[in-house]
């Protein structure tokens, strides 16, 4: 019996299950999302162009993973057509993403710089207890700082999905669109991404393993330093780079997606409705 | 497509019992949230005794000139903290039942392949394997890439991680005054409840149930689709009065119920 057939209605996701149903669909799929993601990485260097491309691909993994979710899975070559319609609008939201993340940054440094002169204000009196109390509150600032900014971009977390899901959406309704789904799961997505997070761990101590091995043998190579050597070495740590990023690319598109398919069943009762009974 | 692994197993007397897989998502949140813990203790712990410790050794050199004594101090301190380590997972998942508290915030248990609960000795050979399990994510690979999901602990032990199973839960939303007037209106209309399904029920039952956590925009959408259906199916004409389709969902929710009795 499958999780979501019609007696077991779509129930909202443990934390937990989100990270596991990513990993699952990926692994299913493990080929095809590998390869799109290496094809994402290598239009990489194409500048603009490429990186509209690379937005798009990402986002076209996203579909596919979603796809599966809600039981109505989709051809590759029929997703890539939906996607490259939208290309420019996936390079557009990306790029307005950037300036929002850039925006919360420098947000994050007014504060720290407000809270380090009040420290120094209260250091400056010379007094243990003033000075006790200014250690305090700039840890407690530090901290609540660090928070904000997080939250704050939680709150994007899903900002490719529903421009590469939903239609009638462009790149800014499609930003707002996430600010509106991720409200109040929050530390819910945090929580996803830590326990995510963990889970590729495994995979980037292996290349940084890898990559270390190379940098040494290089070192030793370099002492008779030609060209070719240098050549060889950048290319196969480029090689390596992106391999590692499209092994991973995927799985972060697979959680988000079930995610936003998690958001969306709790946020607006997706999957909530009666039967069709036109028979 | 499946997401979660599933697996069966039949009793002697061909009970076949279905169990859903932990999986790595939840063993992994678990597993994150009992470290926690358990940094929290040990550290705890060696804080409090390098206090208690260091007057011992201090009094000891006083008394006896014997300086050994420190190395006593700490060969306690590294027992006391590999029983903290191995003796957490043992205890708890001795007397909670194959579970942690990490085990419980993700909802998840372990029992025996058979399906019964683990003993004493399988926490005990799960909990002295883990460190096998932590060294180079071995354990990690293992759950993630094996049929049912068995670090070496699991595989040694004879135990499997399963899924709590959410049993329905009771209905906890409550239902307005308006509505349970439109329910007896509704019952001696010509509304016909015998249409309407268990499952369009269980459908607007867990729409009650989760309303509030939804967004207002989708919730007026949803509902008013989900009551059009529900009045197309109980082949009512018309309305007896004027109400949301918040309302309306809640009356045919009770009077479900009451038709049924």
């Amino acid at each position: 019996m499958s999780q979501f057939s019609s007696s077991s209605l779509m129930q909202p996701l443990s934390v937990g299950n989100v990270v596991t149903a990513g990993i699952r669909i990926y692994r299913s799929h493990l080929k095809e999302y590998f390869l799109l993601a290496l094809k994402a990485y290598v239009w990489l260097l194409v500048p603009v162009y490429g990186w509209a491309k690379f937005a798009a691909l990402s986002a076209l993994i996203a579909r596919l993973a979603f796809g599966e979710l809600v039981n109505q899975p989709e051809s590759i070559n029929s997703a890539i057509r939906h996607v490259n319609s939208k290309m420019w609008q996936f390079l557009l939201a990306g790029l307005l993403l950037f300036v929002i993340g850039f925006g919360i940054i420098i947000g994050f440094g007014i504060a720290v710089g407000i809270i380090t002169v009040i420290f120094a204000a209260l250091a400056a009196a010379k007094n243990l207890v003033l000075t006790i109390v200014g250690v305090l509150i700039f840890i407690a600032g530090l901290f609540a700082a660090l928070l904000g900014m997080m939250w704050l971009f939680t709150r994007f977390y899903v900002f490719d999905l529903p421009l590469v899901v939903e239609d009638n959406i462009d790149a800014t309704s499609t930003i707002s669109r996430s600010w509106e789904l991720t409200k109040g799961y929050v530390w819910r997505i945090l929580g996803i991404s830590f326990v995510a997070w963990l889970i590729t761990l495994p995979l980037s101590i292996a290349v940084q393993v890898v990559s270390s091995i190379i940098q040494a043998i290089y070192t030793v190579l370099l002492q008779e330093s030609s060209p070719v050597f240098t050549g060889i070495y950048f290319i196969v740590i480029m090689a390596l780079s992106f391999a590692s990023g499209a092994a991973i690319l995927p799985f972060w598109q697979a959680v988000k997606a079930v995610v936003y398919y998690d958001l969306r069943t709790r946020r607006e009762g997706l999957g909530l409705k009666l039967r069709d009974r036109d028979v | 497509m499946h997401f979660f692994n599933r697996i069966t197993h039949q009793t002697p007397e061909s009970v076949e019992l279905e169990f859903t897989l932990a999986g790595i998502g939840s063993r992994a949140w678990a597993l994150l949230i009992d470290y926690h813990i358990l940094t929290f203790l040990i550290v705890g712990f060696l804080f409090i005794w390098s206090f208690i410790a260091y007057q011992v050794v201090e009094a000891w050199n006083r008394i006896f000139r014997n300086t050994d004594v420190g190395l006593w101090m700490l060969a306690i301190a590294f027992l006391v903290t590999f029983f903290l380590y191995t003796g957490y997972f043992v205890l708890f998942e001795t007397l909670w039942q194959g579970q942690t508290p990490g085990k419980r915030f993700a909802k998840i248990r372990v029992v025996r392949d058979d399906g019964r609960l683990v003993s004493i000795q399988q926490a005990v050979l799960r909990s002295l394997l883990r460190p096998f399990d932590d060294i180079l994510f071995l354990g990690a690979f293992l759950v993630i890439f094996s049929g049912r999901e068995k670090r070496l602990g699991d595989l040694v032990a004879g135990t499997i991680v399963i899924q709590t199973e959410t049993s329905h839960t009771p209905a906890n939303f409550s239902v307005s005054d308006s509505a349970s007037n439109l329910m007896t209106q509704l019952l001696q209309s010509e509304a016909d409840f015998s249409q309407l399904l268990p499952d369009d029920f269980a459908v607007i039952r867990e729409y009650l149930q989760r309303r509030k956590a939804m967004s207002k925009q989708a919730k007026e959408k949803l509902s008013l689709e989900l009551a059009k259906q529900t009045k197309k199916i109980i082949a009512l004409e018309k309305l007896p009065q004027a109400v949301t389709p918040d309302t309306f969902l809640e009356a045919v929710y009770l009077a479900y119920q009451q038709d049924r009795q």
